[in-house]
């Protein structure tokens, strides 16, 4: 995927930069980019400057889960990349592939909730389980299932471009039973970032979202196929504080974790704002 | 099985044989094409998808990231195609083989180790972090399936008494060695899908880590890693059938045909798989490859050691 690999570019970059500015060598980055002289002035402020390969200081070291000392890296997820919730942008502190810790925040955006459909008009159904049918999209191809992925981004295009709705709801429908009856799924997204009710109400979060990746990726369809179905969504819309992805994540893996976030069912976060004038 | 099995043809076959793999390889990415744009559901049919694709690459301007180790990249991005052409020096086709090694199983052994490095050095060379953990991830998929893969070759060698490739297929004259030994076969299947980092196996490259090891790669480096491995699948494929599909044999088309019919087939079932099943997460496989795979794997092998002993 060529798109991803521009993607992660641009993040490694800004996280070699950020990282200098977290530990107070910005001068010493600049200099070691522009040349020998800048670096001794750079060495002097931290010692270990001249282990700077192509500029990139080493990453420092952290207390690791086993009380092991581990290198910390610095990565950005976001706030465009290939499945992943436009706008939203995940500051980790990896250690090996876990999340020791994050921080989340919004491009152009300060509203910090997540609505499940901002500004939902109860009147477009179909929007609705579009965005759930882009969503569980979303989900299926991070836990790397082609076929399924394909089909619910089909559904999600028939949703938005066909007049007719029987079509879609009747694919939804075996989408939906295809992914429930899919034992290899259950195994391998078992025990994947689960919640209990009291769990969620610690947090604030909406009930929906109990219990683990895998439920909340039925869920999703099932909210999809009762939209398409003409029944409201029950309950009060979901709505996900922004500010409680960094507890979500934290202590899981790279992987496990983008398909924590992929299963919260957000909506672009900023997708509706006018970010620069140009 | 006293005198050869095979007959060793002169080295300069070497480049036809490659060229057969290539072509098999680019059979399998053509049909990857096809199911691609099927279920997508795109216009075209997909059938020519693979040759734009390496079209594209082939112009497509080498990236490089900033202290890249280049040479260990480069070496890690090409050696998937190298070891699939090594694997293949090992099969006859037919009658024909263009290495007679009396541990031919062993030697496909040791070529499918090799992928331990060349995928760990891909996803290291790039001194990248998606990369990086792409590549640990293969890591931890190969602690996984490395021993019950070398202990599911293990069940043929026993069956036919021997390690070279040709009397496995010899031995298996009125019986297919897969029809007995099933779960020898699977799981050889699986250790092939691992190490081209196909279907369930292919974490390492999932969209999840951004690419994963390939997420660097691009131009001639790429279109290297990506052909490689549909290559190793093709080798694979070729690989199990003297291994576990009886070889040659087969009513009235010629030995070679045969073996080319059955790699085909297996090279398709391979290529459809990816698509059908979602990825095995390697901290989730880690226990069904320790707890269900390996004790499987032995106990056939028991079954097979017993009859063999049995029979002699």
């Amino acid at each position: 995927m060529p798109s991803d690999g521009h993607g992660d570019m641009n993040h490694s970059g800004r996280a070699g930069s950020e990282h200098a500015h977290h530990e107070g060598m910005g001068h010493a980055q600049h200099g070691a980019m522009m040349g020998h002289g800048g670096m001794g002035h750079g060495g002097m402020a931290h010692g270990g400057m001249d282990m700077a390969p192509g500029g990139i200081p080493l990453a420092s070291g952290g207390e690791d889960r086993d009380g092991l000392e581990m290198d910390l890296l610095h990565l950005r997820l976001g706030p465009v990349l290939a499945y992943w919730p436009a706008g939203l942008v995940l500051r980790c502190t990896l250690q090996g592939d876990v999340i020791v810790d994050a921080e989340t925040s919004l491009v152009a955006a300060d509203d910090r909730i997540a609505a499940a459909e901002p500004g939902h008009v109860p009147g477009d159904p179909r929007r609705f389980a579009a965005r759930r049918c882009d969503n569980a999209a979303s989900l299926l191809g991070l836990a790397g299932w082609g076929d399924a992925a394909s089909r619910a981004r089909r559904i999600r295009d028939a949703l938005l471009f066909t007049d007719d709705l029987d079509r879609p709801a009747g694919e939804l429908h075996r989408l939906r039973r295809m992914v429930g009856r899919s034992w290899w799924l259950r195994w391998s997204l078992r025990r994947v970032g689960p919640r209990n009710a009291h769990d969620l109400a610690r947090r604030g979060l909406p009930t929906t979202m109990a219990g683990g990746v895998r439920d909340r990726l039925l869920a999703m369809l099932d909210r999809a196929a009762h939209s398409t179905a003409g029944q409201q969504p029950t309950g009060p819309p979901l709505r996900v504080p922004v500010d409680a992805i960094p507890d979500l994540v934290r202590g899981w893996d790279l992987a496990t974790a983008r398909l924590i976030v992929a299963s919260l069912d957000l909506d672009p976060l900023a997708a509706d704002r006018e970010v620069s004038h140009v | 099985m006293s005198e050869a099995a095979v007959t060793v043809v002169h080295a300069g076959w070497a480049v036809p044989a490659a060229g057969l793999l290539g072509l098999l390889a680019v059979a399998g990415a053509v049909l990857d094409g096809f199911l691609t744009a099927r279920t997508t559901g795109t216009g075209s049919s997909g059938l020519s998808q693979p040759f734009g694709e390496v079209a594209r690459l082939m112009r497509q301007r080498r990236r490089t990231t900033v202290a890249a180790d280049s040479l260990l990249w480069r070496i890690g991005g090409s050696g998937l195609l190298l070891m699939a052409l090594m694997i293949i020096t090992v099969v006859p086709l037919g009658r024909w083989t263009l290495f007679d090694l009396d541990v031919g199983v062993i030697w496909f052994n040791a070529m499918d180790v090799l992928a331990w490095a060349f995928v760990w050095l891909t996803g290291w060379g790039a001194n990248s972090a998606h990369s990086l953990v792409g590549g640990y991830r293969f890591l931890a998929h190969g602690l996984a399936y490395e021993l019950p893969l070398m202990f599911a070759l293990v069940a043929p060698a026993v069956g036919a008494s021997s390690l070279n490739v040709g009397e496995i297929a010899a031995a298996q004259q009125g019986l297919w060695f897969v029809v007995w030994m099933p779960v020898a076969f699977l799981v050889f299947c699986m250790g092939v899908l691992a190490i081209a980092v196909w279907g369930p196996f292919s974490p390492a490259l999932g969209a999840d880590v951004a690419g994963g090891v390939t997420a660097e790669l691009s131009g001639v480096d790429r279109l290297l890693f990506q052909g490689g491995r549909y290559a190793l699948l093709a080798a694979g494929a070729a690989f199990a059938v003297p291994m576990f599909l009886g070889g040659g044999a087969g009513p009235l088309l010629p030995a070679w045909a045969w073996v080319l019919i059955k790699t085909l087939a297996l090279l398709a079932v391979f290529v459809w798989l990816r698509r059908r099943l979602p990825a095995a997460r390697p901290d989730v496989f880690m226990e069904a490859g320790w707890l269900v795979l390996l004790p499987a794997v032995l106990l056939q092998d028991l079954i097979v050691a017993v009859v063999a002993a049995g029979r002699s």
